[in-house]
């Protein structure tokens, strides 16, 4: 254990950026998850004005603006100078799903007429769940249809009234880490949109999927992880554990772990679940990388091919890019396909840039010629 | 738009084309037309809901007056009648030579002596986002998809960024664009506005 502290201490980008120093971010992420606790709930919030100004931006650029006005709108915090963003934030999330919810209405009839029958993901699935409508953002519409469906799926997207909706059509639900695709339609179940039958996913896929999510990114917005302690908040009586944790044992433990991050970052009870044990016994990375990257201003990613196109030329772009593109602990774990074990990350996160860059390098190849003989 | 001189005569709140959000002390309001968003208090909204083109400003007072069990006068509903007008959420809007229509927030308050939390107050929405600029529609703050065929003419002046279509901010492929110049992109991409991860 000694020896992984010293190894994650300082990871190479650190040393490339100049960051803030690490408990500095873990602090920022610590009081995060302390401002979001419960915030659902309408629990106040107990952080003082500077805080919260220190918290506004990273909380605004993860969409968790909207919890935070919940948090902060009965207490003295409502004051400080950039509640009134939490607050626009909240109105405008609001807003976005009265727009949401218009579109649900729209888009799943004209399916139907199409003879597809789509699979709602992400988005009103997971906000439905929320006390409030303006607490979480709404993107665009995930569906997922069958494979024999596209077609048709695609047609009525094509319509007018399909392109007035902003949808993003998946097949199946490989995009959501899960190729069960026949076994996850026929557990589907329908829930109302005022007058409106909207296929969801059965909890137990849900809530896999919302770890799967989780993980996979990194656990990098507080948002997702507050979609699952909802989630856990909510669980019908006769969830069914065993088929959530189906499948292999390393992605059962994957699910476990994600819960495990609901249950110490943000204090939901699991206790009498399967997972309960597994919550309480988590690799001290897993939360202070939670922590860590909370804590850290969200950047948005350029794609590195663009840059390694013209290396000397972009090369001051590239230097500044590739500390973007390092990986969290939990990214490169579950990227890699290995176990949330007490092993230092380090080598994972080496191992999950140099399989990355092996396969950019191809490309590179293939369109370096592609150039030559073109 | 035509402009109507009321003169204290029934108006009647605009319906089509906009989306309606209720919250517990306000109402939010978007306008499909010009995908514009407005918050109304709740004394704004009062006034919004009663006009339904047979009460006149007088008649509306009288309403406030038994709701709230305080005295409200005309110059209440007109100096919400006057912002909803401005905010397009009349079917008519009302011709600033008007009675009443000269009265301002503050002059009211001042008249009346009535508490700023019960005056009628209509404001625009904007994104949260200190780097955006213009108001940002809601429509813009979902990843806008290749699949859409055009972009939303709300959203073509705006500054915002490519990205792969893979998934919003699955990973930025341009630099600041607007979401016009990103759909005459040959390869599929997203346009996301300025606001998740917003052009310097």
């Amino acid at each position: 254990m000694r020896n992984s502290r010293i190894l994650m201490s300082k990871t190479p980008v650190s040393w490339l950026k100049g960051d803030p120093p690490r408990n500095l971010k873990t602090s920022r992420g610590r009081m995060v998850a302390q401002l979001l606790t419960g915030s659902w709930r309408s629990s106040p919030a107990t952080l003082s004005s500077n805080e919260l100004m220190e918290l506004a931006d990273l909380l605004l650029r993860t969409g968790a603006g909207g919890l935070a006005w919940c948090s902060v709108r009965d207490t003295p915090g409502k004051q400080f100078p950039g509640a009134d963003l939490f607050q626009a934030a909240y109105r405008h999330q609001s807003l976005q799903a009265a727009l949401h919810q218009r579109n649900l209405k729209r888009i799943f009839p004209l399916m139907r007429e199409f003879g597809v029958e789509p699979v709602l993901v992400k988005g009103f699935a997971i906000a439905r769940k929320y006390p409030e409508s303006g607490m979480r953002p709404y993107v665009d519409l995930d569906l997922c249809v069958r494979p024999e469906e596209a077609g048709r799926a695609r047609e009525a997207l094509n319509t007018p009234d399909g392109r007035g909706c902003p949808v993003d059509l998946h097949i199946g639900f490989g995009k959501f880490y899960d190729r069960r695709t026949e076994e996850m339609f026929a557990r589907t179940q329908f829930v109302k949109c005022d007058d409106i039958d909207i296929r969801v996913l059965c909890p137990e896929d849900d809530l896999r999927m919302l770890c799967m999510h989780l993980l996979r990114h990194g656990a990098a917005s507080p948002l997702w992880l507050c979609d699952l302690a909802v989630f856990m908040e909510s669980l019908p009586g006769d969830f069914d554990w065993d088929r959530c944790l189906t499948g292999s044992r390393r992605e059962a433990d994957w699910v476990a772990c994600a819960i495990g991050l609901a249950s110490q970052v943000l204090s939901v009870s699991v206790s009498g679940t399967p997972v309960a044990r597994r919550a309480e016994r988590l690799p001290t990375w897993l939360v202070s990388s939670v922590l860590e990257t909370w804590g850290t201003p969200l950047e948005s990613r350029a794609v590195v091919a663009g840059f390694m196109r013209h290396p000397i030329k972009k090369f001051a772009g590239l230097l500044e890019e590739l500390p973007r593109h390092w990986p969290n602990p939990i990214e490169a774990t579950v990227a890699l396909g290995c176990s949330f074990n007490r092993l230092p990350r380090l080598p994972f996160q080496v191992g999950h840039v140099v399989s990355r860059a092996a396969s950019i390098l191809p490309q590179l190849v293939g369109q370096r010629s592609a150039a030559v003989h073109g | 738009m035509d402009h109507q001189k009321t003169n204290g005569q029934p108006v009647r709140a605009r319906q089509e084309e906009l989306v309606v959000q209720d919250l517990p002390d306000e109402v939010l309001v978007y306008d499909l037309r010009n995908h514009k968003a407005h918050c109304l208090n709740q004394t704004a909204a009062f006034v919004w809901h009663h006009c339904d083109g047979d009460r006149t400003t007088a008649e509306i007072a009288d309403l406030m007056t038994k709701e709230w069990g305080k005295p409200v006068t005309e110059d209440v509903v007109w100096l919400a009648l006057k912002q909803l007008s401005k905010a397009d959420l009349l079917q008519v809007r009302i011709a600033k030579t008007s009675d009443g229509m000269r009265a301002s927030r503050r002059e009211v308050i001042r008249k009346l002596g009535l508490a700023a939390a019960m005056t009628p107050l209509v404001v625009s929405i904007v994104a949260p986002t200190a780097l955006a600029g213009p108001s940002v529609p809601p429509v813009c703050t979902a990843c806008v998809k290749k699949s859409e065929t055009a972009c939303p003419t709300a959203c073509a002046g705006l500054i915002g960024r490519c990205y792969g279509n893979a998934g919003c901010g699955a990973g930025n492929v341009g630099g600041c664009t607007t979401c016009d110049d990103c759909f005459a992109l040959a390869d599929p991409r997203s346009w996301v506005i300025p606001g998740s991860p917003a052009c310097p």
